[in-house]
């Protein structure tokens, strides 16, 4: 989107400034914007100032009373809005909710509106400036110093690593670092900023003197190597213990997703789907199929995921007969005696090893993910992975669900099966992970599962009886009232139902425009970053200890889900063990 | 559907059905927002209910929008059985959405037993014609095995949003049992939202 030059507009002017009066008795035009309260006001006058709070319009547009209640934003050029915004900010007490609503709208979406090196290039300006034209006198240069320090801090604490993967961000930290170095002397009071400053930057030195250091933590991204479909993704620097999630397909149609490292070998990925598949490791190999269909075997001691696999191309387990043959799986050729494992699980600890997991997924998105997903073209790529990852994992689950029940032959463990993921769902909305909970219950209720009457009919009353509650507060009905209500009820930390909150955001970027008439229309970014407040609002209070016991073998079930995700394999396995009567 | 006021006397559920990146948010949104230059918010509770005139009678129509299920058409057999009409999405440029749709027509004929379905077979993003994948003759074909009617929209266009649901609430009214006489709205009733005229 870059810079546009933007249009600036309020209602109420402060008069102090002769030229703005003249302005304002100036007849001007007011076009028909769709928010009403916007005024336009020429551009080029760039002695104006602006008050920073306004009333709503009382003007002749018939504005509803709500929309006093909403704070204005004065937008102008990129110049002008950052202006607006260091005059807002207080130094000495608390922000006023509203400023620091203001500030935090602003640093979330700027990069709608402007270009990383534009806001850099703006705070460098503001931080040099001898003398200003505003509310403060000239000797209040060490404040302004001070305030732009403020917005930088804040700015690298909602971005974090991202902005150190930005050129232009980089060498404006840098710069601007030295510049206050320089100026402690001058004015000793940026002694405070100074130190919080290096504080914030010290997290990131490491990264500008040592790209590659060991230490860094691995905290905040998984990097994903995804075979998925057609597409290799990777994201920065990647580190030896770096995480990584691959599908390991076994038909065309089912796969084993595993959670691996990029030092993982083929036979330590091999290992885990013989576990999952119920197959003896040794007859089988790990085989590499680029999209023409040429085949490449991994040798036990490769790397799985290499550089050099074909984007395209996917992973897949053959199986070796005596002669070393390679040959892959057919379809839903599944053995009969298969074992249901889960069977023999404890629910809760189950429930808590999914929470586990998925809260790993959910704590590492960064909040500018949600940013890009809204507002980028493809909404995927390397700037969403960890908000794919927890959507590909909803998804995952619910195949997943499906899955087990529908390879469950006998049909007495089956009723078992249907009866343990009633009771894991109910688990996962106490512990309050409605991601898997609404996969689990989406998952049973699909139309290949919701089929199988004799399975159903089996299901005890009051496992019914549960089921139903659960199922009510997946009722879509009224924009989802009864998921809404009951989670906004939830305490932090909680997972929200991830495709229910990306709807949202979706839904307010194709309802109202971004741009009107080259007015950045505030209050939609305003409603975007609520979004992202209500992300962040969930992850507070981290999770103490999830697990205080070990289960690896339930972890290791959770992290590498075998699912079969066409509809119509699935239908065959339904049809196949339950026939239309 | 609590949480409502005063209320036309009747009203519809329709749900829309189909698997995901069919554009059924865009088709919602267009519904909800379309005429509307407030700033729409996402989490009202009836931002998805519309005042509509059937018949000259004001009728509430809410739409169902269900979310995320990528690969499945998951839906509760309870809503098949209980909605009133349903809008089937697929997408044009996606073969795998239009397979995806084709089990369901059978499964609800069987849920709701007697009880009519009244149903609108949609193809979305028919103005991406360059990546078309399902030809008009085959959703057609599948409208007629159907005995529904059968669209090609796209979102960005309200007119088409508009036909869509038009369609579904006749379809809706030509299915229904004998009526016996709609209760009129009481004088003082207020309008909650702006009516629109779906249907002359």
């Amino acid at each position: 989107m870059g810079s546009s030059r933007l249009r600036v507009f309020d209602p109420h002017l402060e008069r102090k400034d002769p030229a703005a009066a003249a302005l304002a008795d100036r007849e001007l035009p007011l076009p028909t914007f769709d928010v009403p309260y916007f005024k336009y006001i020429d551009e080029e006058d760039e002695d104006e100032e602006w008050s920073s709070r306004s009333q709503s319009s009382t003007e002749e547009d018939s504005v509803d009373s709500l929309l006093s209640d909403r704070y204005v934003v004065v937008s102008g050029t990129p110049e002008k809005i950052l202006e607006h915004l260091l005059n807002d900010l207080h130094l000495e007490e608390v922000q006023d909710k509203e400023t620091e609503t203001l500030l935090d709208d602003f640093l979330l979406t700027y990069t709608v509106f402007m270009t990383t090196d534009d806001l850099c290039q703006a705070l460098l300006r503001h931080y040099s400036a001898k003398k200003y034209q505003g509310k403060e006198e000239n000797s209040d240069v060490p404040c302004r110093k001070r305030k732009v320090l403020h917005l930088v801090s804040q700015w690298i604490a909602l971005y974090k690593d991202w902005l150190h993967e930005d050129e232009h961000s980089k060498m404006f930290l840098k710069t601007i670092y030295r510049n206050v170095l320089d100026d402690v002397y001058e004015y000793p009071i940026l002694e405070k900023e100074l130190k919080e400053f290096q504080k914030i930057l010290g997290m990131h030195r490491r990264h500008t003197v040592d790209e590659y250091s060991p230490q860094r933590k691995n905290k905040a991204l998984f990097h994903q190597f995804s075979l998925k479909e057609n597409w290799l993704q990777h994201r920065g620097t990647v580190t030896e213990s770096e995480e990584i999630f691959c599908h390991v397909y076994i038909t065309e149609h089912s796969y084993v997703s595993v959670k691996a490292t990029v030092s993982s070998t083929a036979q330590e990925i091999l290992r885990v789907v013989a576990e999952k598949i119920q197959h003896a490791e040794d007859d089988l190999a790990l085989v590499a199929v680029t999209f023409s269909g040429e085949k490449h075997e991994l040798q036990p001691n490769n790397l799985a995921i290499s550089k050099s696999l074909d984007a395209s191309g996917r992973i897949y387990v053959y199986r070796k007969d005596l002669a070393d043959t390679l040959n892959p799986f057919a379809e839903n050729e599944e053995s009969q005696q298969r074992s249901i494992r889960i069977l023999g699980m404890n629910t809760w600890d189950l429930a808590l090893e999914l929470m586990n997991f998925d809260w790993s997924l959910f704590s590492s998105i960064h909040e500018q993910e949600l940013i890009y997903f809204t507002f980028s073209r493809q909404g995927s790529g390397e700037h969403t992975a960890n908000l794919s990852l927890l959507l590909q994992r909803c998804n995952e689950v619910q195949l997943w669900v499906a899955t087990e029940i529908l390879l469950c032959s006998p049909l007495g463990k089956r009723v078992q099966l249907v009866k343990k993921f009633i009771k894991i769902a109910a688990h996962c909305k106490a512990q309050r992970n409605l991601n898997s909970f609404f996969a689990i219950v989406m998952g049973l209720n699909t139309a290949s599962v919701s089929r199988l009457s004799q399975t159903w009919e089996k299901i005890p009353g009051k496992f019914k009886k549960l089921f139903s509650e659960l199922e009510s507060l997946t009722d879509p009905s009224l924009n989802h009232k009864a998921y809404r209500d009951a989670f906004k009820k939830m305490k932090p930390p909680k997972i929200p139902f991830m495709p229910l909150l990306l709807k949202d955001v979706t839904f307010i970027h194709e309802g109202n425009k971004t741009f009107l008439d080259n007015l950045v229309n505030f209050e939609k970014l305003h409603m975007i970053a609520d979004t992202v407040r209500t992300l962040r609002h969930c992850r507070t209070n981290q999770f103490g200890d999830i697990c205080p016991k070990e289960h690896p073998e339930l972890k290791s079930y959770v992290h590498h889900l075998y699912v079969i995700d066409s509809q119509q394999a699935l239908f065959e396995l339904s049809h196949r063990i339950e026939p239309r009567v | 559907m609590a949480g409502l006021g005063l209320r036309p006397a009747k009203g519809y559920r329709v749900v829309l059905l189909g698997s995901v990146a069919v554009g059924k948010t865009a088709l919602a949104t267009q519904f909800a927002c379309g005429s509307f230059p407030e700033q729409c918010e996402p989490s009202v509770e009836e931002l998805f209910s519309k005042v509509i005139e059937v018949n000259a009678a004001p009728a509430l129509l809410e739409i169902v929008d269900t979310v995320g299920a990528e690969h499945l058409v998951t839906l509760k057999d309870l809503y098949i059985k209980n909605s009133d009409g349903f809008v089937v999405l697929y997408s044009v440029c996606s073969e795998a959405s239009f397979e995806a749709v084709r089990p369901l027509r059978e499964r609800m004929g069987r849920l709701r037993g007697p009880k009519a379905v009244p149903l609108v077979l949609v193809g979305t993003k028919a103005d991406l014609d360059a990546q078309r994948q399902v030809l008009t003759a085959q959703g057609r074909a599948l409208a007629r095995e159907w005995r529904c009617p059968f669209l090609e929209v796209t979102a960005k266009s309200k007119l088409m949003v508009d036909q869509v649901f038009t369609q579904v609430v006749r379809e809706m009214e030509a299915l229904a049992p004998p009526e016996e006489v709609v209760p009129a709205v009481p004088t003082n009733a207020q309008e909650t939202w702006p009516s629109e005229r779906f249907i002359g």
